[in-house]
């Protein structure tokens, strides 16, 4: 809270903070309840589970669920090639996006538009399953770890939050009393923007490393046969 | 080019030829070259693909060698008995997901940005995020265990209130149970874009309208509120684009045999045509037909908020 006192505050202010807390307190319950029951369903004996029995604390304590994880090795190697694609994945998410981002919110870089058309017309519009298979292994990509990390390193929709928070929040005078001092345009995006933008790089960030982490569909397109798509069992 | 952009440029200068501009600002299109050498690559490389639509597909002569049949497919989805109970359906998960869906997270974001203890924010926030890394598959299995009926507590609890209703089996209850589950998974994820955009927010409005006399509610009102709206436009328009497209994973996981006249959705409905039973044609059809669509929604919203609000994409 702030300087001011409990008394000091007027009664509208007081009711905010009351109806504040009610409210945030019921959104964390809804919240919290069905991912804690996760738990509690994952220790429990299965059984009283699928008969709801199971409510507030755990009843038959019982590791089964656990074991079988820990005795699968197909998990642990899953694991491992997940984390390194999330983390070269995002590498070069990051380095594509940002400084395009940028050069889009330059209002005095001619041509902006038209280039931002190119990037949101696919957003709308692709080519589909089949094509973006016959694609892939047309560039030798298919069967390779390059095939998580170096297609769609431009996810356009981060692009535009990207450049919107640019445009907004990176003053056209900042840069223009930087050019006066002589500061090349890489330049002042290495040492002038990137630490303004410290909210929005977080962001963008967790975005790319999210979609890559719970990629299911990347990985079934790219290492079986082209009529696999996400969720189809008979193609595992 | 100016008439079409329609965003108020401070500075009116007059516009330098375009060659002599890229070579002074030589720079940022190197900065832009890798984005758009990944775009040209693996966004419209294979777009060349679409033909299919307009084309038999034959194994042997590839994408670009079967014989033209021009609108034969999409004839063939317009007149199929599934057409309007299909097109009605994605409308209305997709409306009620927006309509529903879209206030949340401004509403969560404005609230959290209420908190001025960092640790009891930073705690909320992990809260809230934490349902959007639950894979859609568990995330179905937990929906199949807590609504069940007689066993789920969501059941149990309804029932108390006197509404006794099978939340999985019912075809009333699909798209409720779809649009707030997925409130529910997503709404803390997608504040975040809200709390970033409220972090940047400059004090010194808050401090003017403190001197001013504003309570917290004013505050909000008159200060939070009116600086998130441009990216609330942003998000609404980006959501327009996709009103068509409506989640694929989680509505096939959810189908069954007793909701499917409620349930089946355009992306599900090309998945079991085209993937299943191998009609590439057909299903490139629906995917084209798809696109279309949304892409004059987003055209359409976007000449809406350029007139209305001066915000928009492009």
């Amino acid at each position: 809270m702030n300087e001011k006192g409990w008394r000091q505050k007027s009664v509208g202010d007081r009711t905010f903070d009351i109806a504040l807390r009610i409210l945030l307190a019921i959104f964390v319950i809804i919240v919290v309840y069905p991912l804690y029951f996760v738990v509690l369903a994952s220790v429990s004996d299965p059984l009283l589970v699928s008969k709801g029995q199971v409510l507030l604390w755990p009843k038959e304590m019982s590791l089964f669920g656990f074991q079988k994880v820990f005795e699968d090795t197909r998990i642990w190697i899953g694991l491992r090639n997940t984390v390194i694609y999330t983390v070269l994945g995002t590498i070069i998410n990051m380095a594509a996006t940002l400084p395009a981002a940028y050069a889009l919110s330059r209002k005095d870089m001619r041509g902006r538009k038209t280039v931002m058309m190119f990037f949101v017309f696919t957003m709308f519009f692709n080519g589909g399953l089949v094509p973006t298979y016959l694609l892939m292994q047309k560039l030798h990509l298919v069967n390779t770890i390059w095939v998580f990390i170096l297609p769609f390193a431009v996810n356009v929709y981060n692009l535009i939050i990207a450049r919107t928070f640019f445009e907004n929040s990176i003053p056209t005078e900042l840069y223009e009393s930087a050019a006066l001092d002589g500061c090349s345009d890489f330049k002042f995006f290495v040492s002038m923007v990137m630490p303004l933008s410290k909210a929005v790089v977080s962001v963008i960030m967790l975005y790319y490393m999210v979609a890559h982490w719970t990629d299911l569909y990347q990985g079934s397109e790219t290492k079986s046969a082209p009529t696999c798509a996400a969720g189809d069992s008979d193609c595992e | 080019m100016k008439t079409f952009s329609g965003q108020k440029q401070i500075s009116v200068r007059k516009q330098e030829p375009l060659f002599r501009n890229i070579r002074k600002r030589y720079q940022l299109w190197l900065m832009l070259l890798p984005a758009i050498l990944s775009i040209a690559v693996f966004n419209y490389g294979p777009m060349y693909g679409i033909q299919l639509a307009f084309r038999e597909f034959d194994f042997t002569k590839g994408l670009t060698g079967g014989e033209f049949v021009g609108l034969k497919y999409f004839l063939k989805f317009f007149r199929s008995f599934q057409f309007t109970d299909m097109i009605r359906n994605t409308f209305t998960i997709s409306f009620a997901t927006l309509i529903l869906g879209f206030p949340v997270p401004v509403i969560l974001a404005l609230m959290m940005n209420q908190i001025r203890r960092t640790k009891v924010k930073k705690t909320l926030q992990t809260v809230f995020y934490a349902p959007h890394f639950i894979s859609m598959v568990v995330m179905v299995g937990l929906l199949n265990v807590l609504l069940a009926p007689n066993t789920g507590i969501v059941s149990s609890m309804l029932g108390l209130f006197g509404i006794n209703i099978n939340l999985l089996g019912d075809r009333n209850a699909f798209v409720p149970v779809y649009v707030l589950s997925d409130i529910w998974q997503h709404a803390g994820w997608n504040s975040i874009i809200y709390l970033a955009a409220l972090s940047s927010v400059d004090t010194q409005l808050y401090d003017a309208a403190r001197v001013d006399g504003a309570g917290r509610w004013q505050t909000i009102c008159h200060v939070d509120i009116p600086c998130l709206t441009p990216t609330m436009i942003i998000m609404l328009i980006l959501s327009m684009g996709n009103i068509l497209s409506v989640g694929f994973e989680k509505i096939f996981l959810m189908q069954n045999s007793t909701n499917l006249t409620v349930a089946e959705v355009i992306s599900t409905y090309v998945y079991k045509i085209g993937i299943r039973s191998n009609q590439y044609s057909y299903s490139a059809a629906i995917g084209l037909f798809n696109t279309v669509v949304n892409f004059v929604m987003l055209i359409t919203v976007n000449r809406i908020s350029k007139k209305v609000s001066d915000t928009g994409l492009f």
